[in-house]
């Protein structure tokens, strides 16, 4: 069973201590977690509570013994840091309650937007794995909805060029993606 | 969460991803459908995740350089503990040293400037009523009762409200103008029953009471209109030399002095924009760009144009140019471009009742950019790496 991605952390325990196995772990985790962190608290909020939840980690040079444990471990963990959070802000009586612009939309729990938010960082992860230029085209192109030559004035390239970036990049998306079956092109042609 | 718990939700994200790519195995499409069978909430949250103008919009804000400079900003603090620990005696006196040596200076000059970015909120300089006289009623937005009354007609408040009530008389009625110094929005309510509110910068020249053949007002800055629609009387409103009509209707108008365009939104309703050498009629979600005379329509996102009478600033793939343009407005400071960033393009969503660092903060976690304010000016900076 393929949890998480391949492409993420294809090894397997999860040594945190390991500078670049965390800030790999960082910048795949970062943008679902604040995603998710945000249907509970305001979102600037979620940022830091996302901040000081891998601080913690970093000190006690924590280890899980698989990418999963290390996904439903984040994940357990920003939901109390944000309980915790709002619990304490309540304490402090807080007469004005920040707007948080993601508001938990009732009946939907917090299973469903830990779905919701690895789903989508499933994708985001796919495509920033790229090679930089690459990455940044497929990201504005796909992504962002920029056209080619939106692009090519963006980055300083020549249309010609970012085309070429294009192709490069679906194909190595294909590679990245387990062998045997379709690939992520096909959900990258969707967003055409 | 219990440990099977979150193995269940593991596998569901397994299928729903491998879905989206195409590649699920015949028994793979079968768990998936038992699954989103099981629950509404399952198919809503599946149709919600293969929708891909549901994953487009989140997608394009999850910019990697966030997460990279969250990153950076984490291993600052992870650095400073290191210090700590390890020299624990020498930090203490390093930073003492440094306070002595360099705090002072900060304290002087740098600390206020840096205090004063932190308080610096939404403009808030309340709300000027001008009657036909030039005499100026200063409103404040927390007042109840009776302002003036002007002939047959009485103006009256309801905190950020002010109302006109009254039959028309026969000599020419008054003009007013109504002009909005604060970052909340301010409602009036003409003496047709006409709904106008206004944003900040923002002001709007009306007749008292509404005689004649067309009703007529004059606006400035951000202005969305509920027109009470009367074929026999129309509504119009002048924006320098533009012309909107209404045919029954609730439009958005943006047109500040200091903007290259005015842009007419409809959200409900018909309007007819004439410029000077052209005109057109909208539809809903329809804007009209009114430059140098000529009109150009395109299809615009409305909870966007009207996301400030929620308070709130929605923006996508919006240049930091005009963005900054809004902040600018709605603190009432000044910006200076110190490297040309203009262009850097932004999406998501601020309350408009923040503090300003908190605005600003967010542009920089999101991206390219610094800022530094120095009194009522936001110097506006490339981010050094």
């Amino acid at each position: 069973m393929r949890t998480v991605g391949p492409q993420i952390i294809p090894i397997a325990p999860v040594i945190l201590s390991d500078v670049a196995v965390f800030d790999l772990a960082y910048k795949n985790y970062y943008h679902p977690l604040c995603f998710y962190a945000a249907k509970f608290v305001d979102a600037d909020d979620a940022e830091d509570l996302i901040e000081n939840l891998f601080l913690k980690l970093w000190n006690k040079k924590q280890v899980f013994e698989s990418p999963a444990h290390l996904q439903a471990f984040l994940y357990h963990a920003v939901r109390n840091a944000c309980l915790d959070f709002k619990k304490s802000k309540k304490n402090n009586l807080q007469l004005h309650e920040p707007v948080s612009e993601n508001q938990p939309l009732p009946g939907v729990d917090h299973l469903q937007h830990l779905i919701q938010a690895e789903v989508l960082a499933e994708i985001y992860r796919a495509v920033n794995d790229l090679p930089s230029q690459c990455s940044k085209v497929i990201r504005m192109g796909y992504l962002e909805g920029f056209n080619n030559a939106e692009i090519a004035d963006e980055m300083g390239l020549s249309e010609q060029t970012v085309k070429n970036y294009k192709g490069r990049g679906l194909t190595l998306l294909k590679d990245k993606l387990s062998g045997s079956a379709f690939t992520l092109l096909l959900l990258l042609v969707h967003w055409k | 969460m219990t440990g099977e718990d979150i193995t269940g939700q593991q596998r569901i994200i397994y299928l729903i991803t491998d879905y989206i790519a195409g590649r699920l195995t015949i028994e793979e499409t079968a768990e998936l459908d038992s699954w989103i069978a099981e629950e509404p909430k399952n198919r809503l949250l599946f149709e919600q995740l293969t929708d891909e103008t549901y994953r487009q919009p989140i997608l394009s804000q999850w910019k990697p350089e966030a997460a990279e400079n969250s990153l950076q900003n984490l291993k600052h603090k992870i650095s400073l503990q290191k210090t700590r620990t390890l020299w624990p005696r020498i930090a203490a006196a390093a930073s003492i040293l440094l306070f002595l040596s360099i705090g002072g200076y900060f304290l002087l000059h740098k600390k206020p400037q840096q205090q004063l970015a932190e308080q610096i909120a939404p403009v808030n300089k309340g709300v000027v009523l001008t009657l036909g006289g030039g005499q100026q009623i200063q409103l404040t937005q927390k007042h109840q009762g009776l302002i003036t009354a002007i002939g047959n007609t009485k103006v009256s408040q309801s905190d950020s409200l002010l109302t006109y009530n009254g039959k028309a008389a026969n000599a020419e009625p008054a003009m007013n103008t109504l002009t909005n110094n604060s970052g909340s929005k301010f409602t009036l309510a003409l003496a047709d029953g006409t709904q106008v509110f206004l944003d900040v910068a923002s002001s709007i020249t009306y007749p008292v009471s509404f005689t004649g053949k067309e009703r007529k007002v004059n606006v400035v800055g951000q202005v969305f209109f509920n027109v009470k629609h009367n074929a026999t009387q129309p509504f119009l409103v002048m924006v320098g030399k533009e012309k909107i009509e209404d045919i029954g209707t609730e439009f958005n108008i943006n047109a500040y002095a200091n903007e290259p365009a005015i842009k007419t939104t409809l959200v409900n309703g018909a309007v007819k924009v004439t410029e000077p050498t052209a005109s057109v009629i909208l539809k809903p979600g329809e804007q009209v760009i009114g430059k140098d005379g000529k009109v150009t329509v395109a299809a615009v996102n409305l909870e966007e144009v009207t996301a400030w009478l929620q308070g709130k600033l929605i923006f996508h793939r919006e240049t930091l140019e005009s963005l900054m343009g809004k902040v600018a407005r709605i603190y009432n400071v000044n910006v200076v471009w110190v490297d040309d960033v203009r262009n850097e393009k932004f999406g998501g969503s601020v309350s408009r009742s923040k503090k300003l660092a908190t605005v600003l903060n967010y542009f920089r976690k999101a991206g390219n950019v610094d800022f530094q304010v120095d009194g009522n000016t936001v110097k506006v900076f490339k981010k050094k790496k």
